[in-house]
């Protein structure tokens, strides 16, 4: 890894980490909306959840990074019209995209574990809301998640 | 005809500063650019036209390469959420990890795929771009932030919010 990768990927852990909890008092942050949906418990459930991610955040930068460069790569092959040279690009996308959801996965599960009954059955709604979660670092929010895709 | 590998080029050097400036909040769509080129509250058809300074004869190319890739997208887009729905019903039922593992397999499939139109889409757009217009660098840096879940909804030319995303 390149000597100033570091830095970046430090960097961006940090940036994300706040981004995702944010307090405050505006828009709901990531973190909040998350916890809403599952209706976490604010004392009780909130901060492991809170820790879980955080962590979760630092473990993603890297992959993160993997995936924005081979998406450039891939742009930069169709460009140049060399569409066919794109599968081994696609083949390392693919892996890096289990890493990450592999990742968002595991979170998921830990927390899940925690959850009451009640709060179980909105598993599913509030893991298509993390899709993606990790990966970007500058201010995500606004409104709710497609998750999988709408 | 705009000369390709100076737009790679582009790409290579802005990816490379863009660091983790994925995405923005309501509005910020393709991320902060660094180059006050995001404008809030335009969609993403406006945020091009005004970022690259679309003609007329551009702007209708742009959006039918974007049309055309949103209904290519259709399926994609179903099989993300059905995987998705996969991963979290195997964590519902208790499933074995081997059994959830391929389940993220299947989600991470669909997101290639996605990434793939989208990469391709991109250049297209850009491959409609003059000399002068791809010499834009933060708004091509715009536009690569931009598509990431682009065609995630049902229609793609709307205010971007951030929360698309898979």
């Amino acid at each position: 890894m390149r000597a100033t990768s570091f830095w970046t990927l430090a960097l961006a852990a940090s940036v994300t980490l706040a981004a995702l909890a944010q307090g405050g008092g505006g828009p709901s942050t990531p973190l909040q909306e998350f916890a809403g949906k599952l209706n976490l418990d604010p004392k009780t459930q909130l901060p492991a959840v809170q820790q879980l991610f955080g962590e979760a955040a630092r473990d993603a930068a890297p992959i993160a990074q993997e995936m924005l460069e081979l998406r450039q790569k891939l742009v930069n092959l169709e460009l140049t019209n060399r569409s066919a040279e794109t599968k081994p690009i696609l083949d390392a996308y693919a892996t890096a995209a289990a890493k990450m959801a592999g990742l968002e996965t595991r979170v998921f599960q830990q927390v899940y574990a925690t959850l009451k009954p009640a709060q179980q059955s909105k598993a599913r709604e509030a893991f298509a809301f993390i899709a993606g979660f990790f990966q970007a670092s500058g201010g995500r929010g606004g409104r709710g998640s497609r998750g999988g895709g709408e | 005809m705009i000369p390709r590998l100076v737009l790679a080029a582009v790409l290579v050097a802005l990816v490379a500063t863009a660091g983790f400036a994925q995405r923005g909040g309501r509005g910020g769509g393709g991320g902060d650019t660094g180059g006050g080129q995001m404008t809030l509250e335009l969609s993403r058809l406006e945020q091009l036209t005004v970022t690259f300074k679309l003609n007329k004869d551009q702007k209708q190319k742009v959006k039918a390469l974007l049309d055309d890739a949103q209904k290519n997208a259709a399926p994609i887009r179903d099989g993300l959420t059905e995987t998705r729905d996969a991963i979290a019903a195997a964590i519902q039922g208790g499933q074995a990890q081997n059994d959830i593992d391929k389940a993220v397999a299947g989600y991470a499939a669909q997101a290639t795929a996605m990434t793939e139109l989208e990469m391709r889409a991109l250049a297209r757009v850009l491959q409609t771009l003059d000399k002068d217009q791809a010499a834009n660098a933060a708004g091509v840096q715009t536009a690569f932030f931009m598509v990431r879940g682009m065609f995630l909804s049902k229609k793609w030319d709307v205010i971007p919010d951030g929360s698309y995303r898979y």
